[in-house]
């Protein structure tokens, strides 16, 4: 209810102004954010077949290639994700994630305890097998992880595997699961 | 807004103005939310029918008194039904289905902070701050259609609670049937938790005080700066979209664990803060309202327009309500009619009054003849005179003897 005297009427012009503003406000809210992602997001890194999208904060640490092995490793606190790709790998997602289990693993964990595999599928598609495991690095360290591997379709694998200090994985476990599945893999 | 030059006389206006280009853009927008939103709650529907029905029924339970309380918190001008309700669909299907297209605003929270801080803090920061930007263009979309029907501080929190009504009522629908199974049980465990222990205000009074800041920002374009009208407009929106950061946010929050009767009290406790500061500001314009009632009758009492004995029961909307109950009783249905008009038409009185610049403005001498044409046809129906000022007196006897 109006206290004082009517104010004066709104030009059309400024009518048509506020109007438009409106719009635009809510066209930037309902569709900006992508737009905004991408302008925000950090470069992807390119390892061989394989176009990763790193989050904020993780940073490369080391990276390497060894014949058909590329290797890179990106780590966020105590938090450390890393990549493994194979070129022309010739097996299945299932089949690379127990190679790994028993060469890489078992070699480098003792006391080393693993889930059920379980299947799933990047963002893009590609199959992938997960499991999660726990163990102790040969200098008293225990340690939490998830390995995640696929293959992709022109034959490409990778081993995503995720790992942190026991207890640290929880803090660090979106950020490893959002970028294992935002990757693109050949 | 039709109006005669000269004749100043307050005519509700409704949500049709199809020359206002605003008009157009809040048809596009809700037709754009109906068919967006109707198709995901079909999909629901799915699920289970039995819960689908039982959702929609239990939030009908909730939602039509919450609708009629809000719609009547205006002392002395019920707003047009046909602006209440676009009000009440901005917020059930267009601001919905925009905040749907706008869930990309996590990715950019996990983008700049991290994921691990998005898991925990995203939806509220995202949530809070978009929800309520698309709940209030819907409550500035409707000024710019019919910008005399926001008039004050509580026109706005009237349109801005119901955009957070129905805003409530379709995310409550879409929570039961996607996050707690859409089967019964599922539907009665999701109105426990977020009706009945904690939805009976929120989205309501968070763009209530949006509503409240956009109603104070146009209505005293007359009156204030530029400057001081965007800080108290800001702040509170700014509050508005705290109070929903905040119950949205991981703080204080129960845990899983925690048992069904102590979850409501904590969760009372978090919100409380905003119903208090809601409250009170509704307290506060209500006054306003009732201060700009006795100025602007103030020259009128005792003249053709409103009695002494009238302007009482008029102050009140309990009298008001209690006096037209009384006619009804005595005189019947058409002279309780009778009576509600003369009440609508002195509350017109009031507005004429406070608008123009002379007490003989023939507007004004129009309106008074009006309001004493009811009363004396008031005064015609048998039984109905005595009872025309009678209540505030039966209020307040002590007066009456005193006198």
């Amino acid at each position: 209810m109006r206290s004082q005297a009517t104010p004066p009427p709104t030009s059309a012009g400024r009518r048509w102004l506020a109007v438009l503003v409106v719009v635009a406000v809510l066209l930037f809210v309902a569709g900006g954010a992508d737009a905004i992602a991408h302008a925000i997001a950090g470069p992807p890194i390119q390892i061989a077949g394989v176009t990763l999208h790193p989050q904020a904060g993780w940073k490369v640490q080391r990276r390497g290639d060894e014949g058909s092995l590329h290797r890179v490793v990106l780590a966020r606190g105590s938090g450390a994700l890393d990549v493994t790709v194979i070129d022309a790998y010739p097996g299945t997602a299932d089949g690379l994630a127990r190679q790994y289990q028993d060469s890489v693993l078992a070699g480098q964990l003792d006391q080393l305890s693993v889930g059920d595999p379980e299947a799933g599928a990047l963002n893009d598609g590609t199959p992938t097998v997960r499991y999660g495991y726990i163990g102790i690095t040969h200098d008293g360290v225990a340690v939490e992880g998830v390995v995640t591997t696929a293959v992709g379709p022109e034959g490409t694998g990778v081993v995503f595997d995720g790992y942190a200090p026991k207890g640290g994985l929880a803090s660090v476990v979106g950020g490893l699961a959002s970028m294992i599945d935002q990757t693109e893999v050949r | 807004m039709p109006r005669d030059a000269g004749v100043p006389t307050r005519i509700h206006t409704s949500l049709f103005q199809p020359r206002q280009p605003a008009f157009w853009v809040f048809v596009a927008f809700l037709g754009y939310g109906v068919v967006r939103m109707a198709n995901a709650l079909v999909a629901l529907s799915q699920i289970s029918r039995s819960g689908w029905t039982l959702s929609w029924l239990l939030i009908a339970l909730y939602a039509l008194p919450v609708f009629v309380l809000i719609y009547r918190l205006d002392l002395y001008e019920r707003e047009p039904i046909s602006l209440a309700v676009a009000a009440f669909l901005w917020g059930a299907f267009a601001a919905t289905a925009l905040a749907l297209d706008a869930a990309g605003w996590d990715r950019v929270v996990a983008q700049a902070f991290g994921q691990d801080f998005a898991l925990r803090w995203g939806p509220a920061l995202t949530a809070s701050s978009t929800e309520e930007i698309l709940k209030g263009a819907g409550v500035v979309l409707l000024y710019l259609i019919v910008p005399d029907e926001i008039e004050d501080m509580m026109d706005g929190f009237v349109y801005g609670a119901l955009v957070g009504l129905g805003f409530a009522v379709v995310e409550d629908v879409l929570y039961f049937m996607a996050a707690f199974g859409g089967t019964p049980a599922g539907v009665l465990q999701g109105f426990y938790v977020r009706v009945l222990s904690s939805g009976l205000y929120g989205h309501v009074l968070y763009t209530g005080l949006i509503g409240m800041g956009i109603g104070y920002f146009v209505s005293e374009r007359e009156h204030e700066p530029f400057g001081k009208r965007l800080l108290v407009a800001g702040g509170l929106a700014a509050v508005g979209i705290a109070g929903h950061l905040l119950w949205d946010s991981p703080l204080f929050n129960v845990g899983s664990d925690a048992s069904v009767l102590v979850a409501p009290f904590v969760l009372a406790l978090k919100a409380l803060p905003l119903v208090v500061f809601v409250a009170l500001a509704v307290r506060l314009a209500r006054e306003r309202e009732r201060r700009w009632l006795d100025a602007a009758l103030a020259s009128e009492i005792g003249g053709d327009g409103i009695s002494p004995e009238e302007y009482r029961t008029l102050r009140s909307p309990h009298l008001r309500r209690r006096a037209v109950a009384d006619m009804r009783r005595r005189a019947g249905r058409s002279a309780a009619g009778l009576l509600k008009r003369l009440q609508r038409e002195q509350v017109n009185l009031a507005m004429v009054a406070s608008r123009v610049a002379s007490p003989d403005d023939p507007g004004l001498a129009r309106q008074r003849g009006l309001c004493r044409s009811l009363r004396d046809a008031l005064d015609a129906i048998p039984g109905a005179a005595p009872a025309v000022g009678q209540d505030a007196v039966a209020v307040h006897p002590g007066e009456d003897r005193g006198g």
